[in-house]
């Protein structure tokens, strides 16, 4: 009887293995789908070739597949990393600090860098001289740059001070020509806001030590500022965000690495009050709250520990009916959410990120439009420009999202078609001085 | 493919059983099983299934010629040469980038010539091929006069890849006769399933801790702790690769002898090669230690005999000086086991014996693991508490962050390994066995740990995606 027991339970894991397999072939989605949520292109059925069977390059694909798109994937990752590490005596802070790195593809061909470097270098200087309207930065260069490098300081309350980031002086020039060469196409009058977010990996060594912490401040920005052309305004995240964070208000995520709706407002109503513009305040917005999120940096590493630090979110209206589209060639096409009501994570902002360009639509008749480029960052703080523009137009130049043939025209064309009369570069600090997305995608897709 | 790969466990394996067993002819089922396992290894290496059909047509046509010749010295001649084709393909795929890389220099020359892709499994089917034409010429088999049958043997999928190097003899009979109880397809699947969780919850854990390990000269406890943790995890995941084949070669009605019985309980040197890979220590005895003569022609022939049989099981394992080494090492420690030191192992306290031998063991990983010789003396050296900095040696530091931070995180993990390298669990569910009462829970428990191990192991493969076993490359 007991034999019979064992075979049976034996055939039943056979037969319920084949059977999901078969599932698997028969029911999973079989194109590649891009994972907001993990940050990478979930991939798809690999296609059979005799080729790829002769040089064996099918199975690493097909296996792929198989992991990325089986049935509870979510489930069972969450599951199995809990287990993992329910016994890891790592503290959260260990986990928030080491566990959340953001991961960018670049859109770009890789096979060239050096040459890409170059460009990146070069090209913003030479645009910024062509430019229709000639504006000088406000000191020289050389003289702004008193050392090697900028740097970003977490201060304790012992009076001591520990460096956060640093950047060189070299990318801090880059930066600034990048910033030029965007604010040069502008027209008249026009202006480019550039803001550069911490992430919350960052900005949590602040908001959860007030115990030990007394602030930061970052240098970065007055160099930046002292490189750059008049009509660019760089500000600095550090010094808006400082006082809210010090007051204990909920500005970053903690499982997260984005900002919350809240430190977006923030950072969209200093740059928009220095813009001159009187501001809608926060209250006046209707809201609605999630509650137990777990954002990336939990579900990267997925730890059971940071589970406890579930964040909520909170979602902000716009005060007028607003309308979201997809542009191409700098025509609308469909139409995208504003606030994703289905969606329970970051993606409740405009419903994730959709290239190559999208715009949303105010209701508002004031008579100018503003592009924002940004990254993820920009979804959260694109609704709180909606009372100062007609069009919120965004592009993200991220690989996952962006293709130069799906655009079509460059920057430059888009700001004329479009009638954009502000720029704004709103990116966190993965995708900011120094980075590829910066110093090569920004400049090479200007036009 | 990968046993543990969710390909194979949804939908090759299913695929095949349902095949399998639905033919009642052993001819048909021995048809699906090659049929099967060609397809299993040209999963990953189509090509290569050329090579691996060339290697059994030497010994397969080399052995049909020898058994018809009638003359003693043709006869020889013939299986001299099958020999020689047959490791030609392992020599040229394996060794001929490393031996040429060595030599060239030597006439001043600046080439380089570089390795082609090595096919997987290679060592382990050309080493069966070799045993079956060694033993055709020695009259302990018959000729196999059917390329078929004897591409099964050396193609089977279960120990295709990774061994155990099964012998000819082992299998002959079941190559044309065997049957599948009811016992052996419970029994063979828990096997399999023992070895599933081997791999994925431990080996592929185990291998995560050692990549979060700093550089191993970093400190004292960063060499010693890849060491160890390597040993773990080289031992779970080959172990489990065994467990796997000889489970689903018991489903299938083949036999295979065991491959490793806790090594790490091992009283000394010998005894732990012994317990280690057995079936890798059986071939190099039969084929080619006794050839030598083994310890019947005097000291110093056996020691040669060691030392070269040692070389020969390292450069086995890869063609690089580090293995080379790594067997050396082996070889002088059981020369010196069966020599000088032959009383004071007899006599030492079983503990003491153990602990010299997993000590010894340690430093054997240390050369194992590290492939580059510079890596290779910094780990050696802060094993034993010393650092190479600026062409002189001081005092290593005994631990770092780094080493610490992967400690906190994997904490349990290297213990739970330890745990289980003895004979904990088998003893416990014999002593459960045995008394009458405690029979239906043995087996319950055994059964929902099993169950409970699966679904892990799949939770695991599903966040993991590729993880192949170590012993591939070899």
């Amino acid at each position: 009887m007991r034999r019979k027991v064992a075979f049976l339970v034996t055939l039943w894991w056979v037969i319920l293995c084949g059977a999901i397999g078969a599932c698997m072939l028969l029911f999973a989605e079989r194109a590649p789908v891009a994972s907001e949520q993990e940050n990478r292109t979930l991939a798809g059925l690999p296609a059979v070739t005799l080729e790829t069977l002769e040089k064996g390059g099918i199975s690493e694909p097909f296996e792929s597949f198989l992991t990325d798109k089986f049935f509870l994937r979510s489930e069972l990752v969450d599951g199995a990393n809990a287990l993992k590490h329910i016994f890891s005596v790592l503290t959260v802070d260990e986990l928030l600090d080491v566990e959340g790195e953001e991961v960018f593809v670049p859109a770009l061909d890789e096979s060239e860098p050096e040459e890409a470097a170059a460009s990146a270098s070069d090209e913003p200087q030479a645009q910024a001289q062509e430019a229709a309207e000639p504006q000088q930065p406000d000191e020289e260069p050389s003289a702004a740059l008193a050392g090697d490098a900028a740097s970003v300081w977490l201060e304790h309350r012992d009076g001591t001070r520990t460096t956060l980031l640093t950047c060189a002086a070299d990318e801090l020039e880059t930066a600034a020509g990048v910033f030029n060469a965007y604010a040069a196409l502008l027209p008249v009058g026009g202006k480019a806001h550039v803001l550069l977010a911490p992430r919350a990996q960052t900005a949590n060594k602040l908001a959860l030590h007030l115990e030990t912490e007394s602030g930061w401040s970052s240098e970065a920005e007055a160099v930046l500022q002292s490189l750059v052309f008049a009509n660019v305004v760089v500000h600095s995240a550090y010094d808006i965000l400082q006082a809210p964070i010090l007051s204990g208000e909920y500005v970053y995520f903690r499982t997260d690495h984005h900002w919350t709706a809240r430190g977006a407002y923030l950072a969209a109503d200093a740059m928009l009050k220095s813009a001159g513009y009187k501001t809608v305040p926060l209250a006046d917005y209707a809201q609605k709250t999630i509650e137990g999120y777990l954002g990336s940096i939990y579900l990267r590493g997925r730890n059971a520990k940071l589970k406890e630090l579930a964040d909520s979110i909170e979602v902000f209206y716009p005060l007028l009916p607003a309308k979201s589209y997809r542009v191409s060639n700098a025509y609308k096409k469909n139409e995208l959410p504003v606030i994703a009501e289905d969606q329970t994570n970051y993606l409740v902002f405009l419903g994730g990120t959709v290239g190559p360009y999208r715009v949303l639509e105010s209701g508002y008749h004031t008579g100018r439009n503003m592009l924002l480029v940004c990254d993820s960052f920009g979804n959260s703080i694109a609704p709180f420009f909606l009372p100062y523009y007609d069009s919120v137009y965004m592009v993200d130049f991220r690989g996952e999202y962006y293709t130069r043939r799906d655009a079509q025209g460059g920057v430059r064309e888009y700001v004329r078609r479009l009638g954009i009369d502000d720029i704004y570069i709103v990116l966190s600090e993965t995708n900011g001085i120094g980075s590829q997305y910066l110093n090569r995608l920004m400049p090479e897709n200007i036009g | 493919m990968v046993f543990s790969s969710l390909t194979f466990l949804l939908l090759f394996l299913p695929a095949m059983f349902a095949v399998y067993f639905v033919c009642r002819r052993i001819w048909w089922r021995n048809a699906v099983l090659l049929a099967g396992s060609l397809f299993f290894y040209a999963w990953g290496e189509p090509v290569f299934v050329l090579v691996m059909a060339f290697v059994t047509l030497t010994v397969y046509a080399g052995t049909l010629a020898f058994s018809a010749v009638k003359g003693r010295a043709a006869k020889r001649l013939l299986f001299a040469l099958t020999l020689v084709v047959s490791l030609g393909a392992l020599v040229y795929f394996k060794y001929a980038a490393f031996f040429a890389n060595q030599i060239l220099p030597l006439f001043g020359s600046s080439a380089v010539m570089q390795a082609p892709r090595l096919p997987i499994g290679i060592s382990f089917f050309t080493f069966q091929a070799i045993s079956y034409a060694v033993d055709a010429y020695r009259g302990g088999v018959r000729v196999q006069k059917n390329y078929a049958l004897l591409l099964l043997y050396v193609s089977c999928f279960p120990q295709l890849i990774a061994g155990p190097i099964v012998q000819y003899a082992d299998i002959e009979f079941e190559l044309s006769e065997r049957r599948t109880t009811l016992d052996d397809f419970s029994g063979g699947m828990r096997r399999f399933a023992v070895g599933l969780c081997k791999k994925v919850l431990l080996a592929n854990i185990l291998g995560e801790m050692l990549s979060a390990l700093p550089e191993a000269g970093a400190s004292v406890a960063a060499a010693w702790l890849t060491s160890g943790v390597f040993a773990l995890q080289i031992y779970f995941d080959f172990s489990a690769y065994s467990d796997m084949a000889i489970g689903l070669g018991r489903v299938l009605g083949f036999r295979y002898q065991e491959n490793f019985n806790y090594p790490y309980t091992a009283r000394s040197v010998s005894e732990f090669w012994r317990r280690w890979h057995i079936s890798l220590g059986q071939f190099f005895r039969e084929y080619v230690y006794f050839p030598l003569g083994g310890s019947r022609k005097g000291r110093h022939r056996t020691t040669f005999n060691l030392l070269f049989v040692w070389s020969l099981t390292g450069l086995w394992h890869g063609a690089s000086w580090n293995f080379v080494l790594w067997g050396l090492y082996y070889g002088v420690l059981i020369a010196l086991e069966h020599g000088a030191l032959k009383r004071a192992v007899k006599n030492r306290p079983r503990a003491v014996g153990t602990l010299l031998t997993l000590i010894a063991v340690l430093f054997g990983w240390a050369m194992f693991y590290q492939t580059d010789l510079a890596a290779c003396a910094r780990q050696l050296l802060a094993m034993l508490g010393l650092s190479l900095g600026g062409g002189s040696l001081s005092f290593a530091a005994l631990m770092d962050d780094a080493t610490l931070h992967a400690l906190r995180a994997y904490t349990v993990f290297p213990l739970i390994g330890y745990a289980l390298c003895l004979p904990v669990l088998p003893a416990v569910e014999r002593a459960m066995r045995h008394r009458l009462r405690l029979q239906r829970t043995a087996h319950l428990a055994s059964t929902l740990a099993l169950t409970a191990g699966v679904a892990l192991s799949i939770m695991n493969l599903v966040s993991d995606s590729y993880n192949p076993f170590l012993y591939f490359r070899f």
